[in-house]
Formats: C-alpha cells, structure tokens, sequence
C-alpha cells in the first residue's frame, strides 16, 4: 500500500520531468519558425539615373547639340569649293556627359540630305563614315577606323540596322566618328556652284 | 542482524520524511509541476503549429508602425493567394537573398494562374505602394502581433541559451528517472 502510493509518486515526477523537457522542444521549434520580416521603405531610397550626350567636332570642346542648332562639321580642306574627285575629312566625337550612365550610340543620316526635287548638292556628293580610334580624321584614319558607312554611300545611307557603338559611364572614352564627303569625279556640270547642309543625328540611349 | 537493523533505521527515517516533508522538497514538487504545464503548452503549441502552418515574423523595421512597431513578433499562418483580401497584412518572401516583406494588401489582381495572384502592398508608416507587384501563390496572414518579443526570440536561437535549456532538461529527467534503493527496498 505504502509502497504502492511511493511508486505511484515516483511516476508523476517522471512524467513532469518528461514534459518539462517539452520547454526545450518548443522554444526550439520557436526558434526554427521564426523569421525576420524587412520593412523598407521603397520611395527613400528611389534615385533616377541619368543619361545624356555630348557632342564635339573637335575632340575637345563637347556640348550639347540640339536639333536646331546642329555641331558644324569642321572638314579639312575648304568645303565650300569642292571640285570632282575632292574628298574632305570632318570629325564628330560623342560621349555621356558627367554622372551619366552607360549606353549605346546609332548615328542616322537625314532623309532630306538628298532633296527630292534634286535641287543643291546633296544629290551630287557621296560619303563614307568610320568611326576612329584616334584623334586624327584622315584618308588613312578612316581606313583604319571601323566603317560604319562604306565609302560612296549616298548621303540619305544610314548604317546598317543594329550597329552601335558602345558609349562609356560618365563622360569616359568618347567615341569618335570621321566623317568622308566626295564629290565624285562623275559628277555632271549641274554641280557647279551649288550647295548642301547635310544633316545627321546620333541617337544615343542607356544600356 | 545488524544488517536488517540498519535497514529498520532507515525505514523510520523515510517514515519521518514523508509524514514531515522538508519544504525544499514542497517547492521542488510544485515547481515540477509548473515546468511540466509549461512544457505540455509548449508541446501542444509545436504541434499546432506545425499541423496549421503557423510560424513567428520578427519585425526588424517599422514600417507597419503604429500597427505593429519594430521588435514585435507576429503569429502569422499560411494561406492560399486566393484567400487574400485587400486590408489584410500579409508576409511576401522574396526568394532566397532577401528577407521577406509584412505590409498591408492595398490591391489584389488574377496571375497568370488560377492559383496565383498579383498584390500591391504599403507600410502602415509609408506614403507610398512598394515599388513593385508582388506575384504569390500562398503568403502568410498575420493573425496578431505582440510588441517587444522580438529580441527575446532571436535570442533563443543562440547556441549557449539552447545549449543551457538543453542541459537543464537533461539533468532534470535523470535526476527524475534515476535508480533509487528505496524501491528496490519495497
């Protein structure tokens, strides 16, 4: 009887011992289950990038260049008495302007380079873009440079579909077009005397 | 003789124990019995939550402020995507490298599945939405928050404090399931 009560005793204070060590069970399940959750707040820490280009005509000087007031080309021999089989070099060299980020530059060539109605000169001339490593825009530099334009394209040609050239972050290595304008020896008398404000644009867009 | 003597004095002895009982050993028992309540709870609550999908959120920041302030804890309970209302709190994963997000539904939208579902969430704190959607198939509700208890949770994963408990509750049921003579006397 006494013995019996004792052992009866004895069991409860095994069962209490046993789900006391419950406590560690479940503060460790606790700890497993619980995750911390983040709470950022989304519009403080917004910032726009920025994107923009620059353009210069000699490799120096790089401004903006809206469209109504276009970069004039600085070509190497007087343009303004071109004769057949007179070839002038002019370069233009863009770049991103400071903080902005990277991207790629297209150059296109305006439609209305050669009028319709075939008035100036336009129809006439014929030209060739390469884009060059140096600062030198030459007979040889643009042979050596990338054609982006092939020699005798006429001057509506824009490069092919797809070819860009990659513009750096923030101003660094500016990438430069050289520029080849022909009057070719074929050119009929109608040239003399007239004239031509060619025209073309460089798209640039981030990356 | 002197053998069954010495076993004679030692029953009267554990006669005297039991009919005065020490108070140590009164404490002991009742706090016995407290550790072995908590403990059931403990079990019952590991259960549960395992069986219902119930964990704990910790809130680190407070966006949810005054709603639910940094250092609180969350009970919260998975549901399907297509349980969500608009005004619910709900906790977004954000895949492995991020931690997740708790922030109220401000819209919700079909995915591209009958599953998923397209939400809008903002911090109870923020001015404006989250940036950007957040494509769920389940996400978990928060059912209610208890200020504070955030630190004292993160610390229980700490090695020494589980090492500590682990020892603890060792030492208690060896001790309750130790060989005794007395038995064997019986």
């Amino acid at each position: 009887m006494r013995s019996g009560r004792r052992r009866g005793a004895r069991t409860s204070q095994k069962v209490r011992a046993l789900l006391a060590a419950g406590v560690v069970v479940g503060l460790g399940a606790a700890s497993t289950l619980a995750a911390w959750t983040d709470q950022e707040n989304a519009s403080a820490s917004l910032t726009a990038g920025t994107f923009g280009i620059v353009g210069s005509v000699d490799g120096a000087t790089f401004t903006e260049h809206p469209n109504q007031t276009p970069a004039q080309l600085a070509f190497s021999v007087p343009a303004n008495a071109l004769l057949p089989g007179s070839v002038v070099h002019a370069k233009f060299a863009v770049q991103t302007t400071d903080e902005s980020a990277a991207g790629v530059a297209r150059l296109a060539a305006d439609p209305g380079n050669v009028p319709a109605d075939g008035s100036g000169l336009g129809g006439f001339l014929t030209y060739g873009v390469s884009q060059i490593e140096g600062d030198t825009c030459d007979l040889a530099a643009f042979s050596e440079g990338t054609i982006i334009v092939p020699r005798g394209s006429a001057l509506t040609i824009s490069p092919a579909a797809g070819v860009t050239q990659a513009l750096a972050a923030d101003g660094d290595s500016p990438v430069t077009y050289c520029f080849e304008v022909t009057l070719p020896t074929t050119a009929s008398n109608d040239a003399q005397g007239r004239s031509a404000t060619p025209r073309w644009t460089v798209n640039a867009e981030n990356t | 003789m002197t053998g069954s003597a010495l076993v004679e004095s030692r029953a009267a002895a554990r006669h005297a124990r039991r009919r005065r009982p020490r108070p140590v050993s009164v404490i002991g028992d009742a706090l016995l019995w407290i550790a072995a309540a908590l403990g059931l709870v403990c079990l019952v609550l590991t259960v549960l939550a395992f069986t219902l999908h119930i964990s704990l959120i910790m809130f680190r920041t407070g966006s949810m402020d005054p709603t639910i302030p940094t250092g609180s804890v969350a009970i919260v309970r998975e549901i399907p995507a297509s349980d969500i209302a608009v005004g619910d709190i709900v906790t977004v994963d954000r895949g492995d490298d991020q931690l997740p997000i708790t922030h109220r539904v401000t819209s919700v939208g079909p995915g591209a599945t009958e599953a998923e579902r397209i939400l809008t969430m903002r911090g109870d704190a923020n001015e404006q939405d989250d940036p950007y959607p957040y494509t769920v198939t389940s996400v978990r509700e928060v059912i209610f928050s208890v200020p504070g208890l955030a630190q004292g949770i993160a610390s229980l994963g700490n090695p020494l404090v589980m090492g500590a408990l682990t020892l603890a509750a060792g030492l208690l049921v060896g001790w309750a399931f130790w060989p005794r003579e007395r038995e064997a006397d019986a």
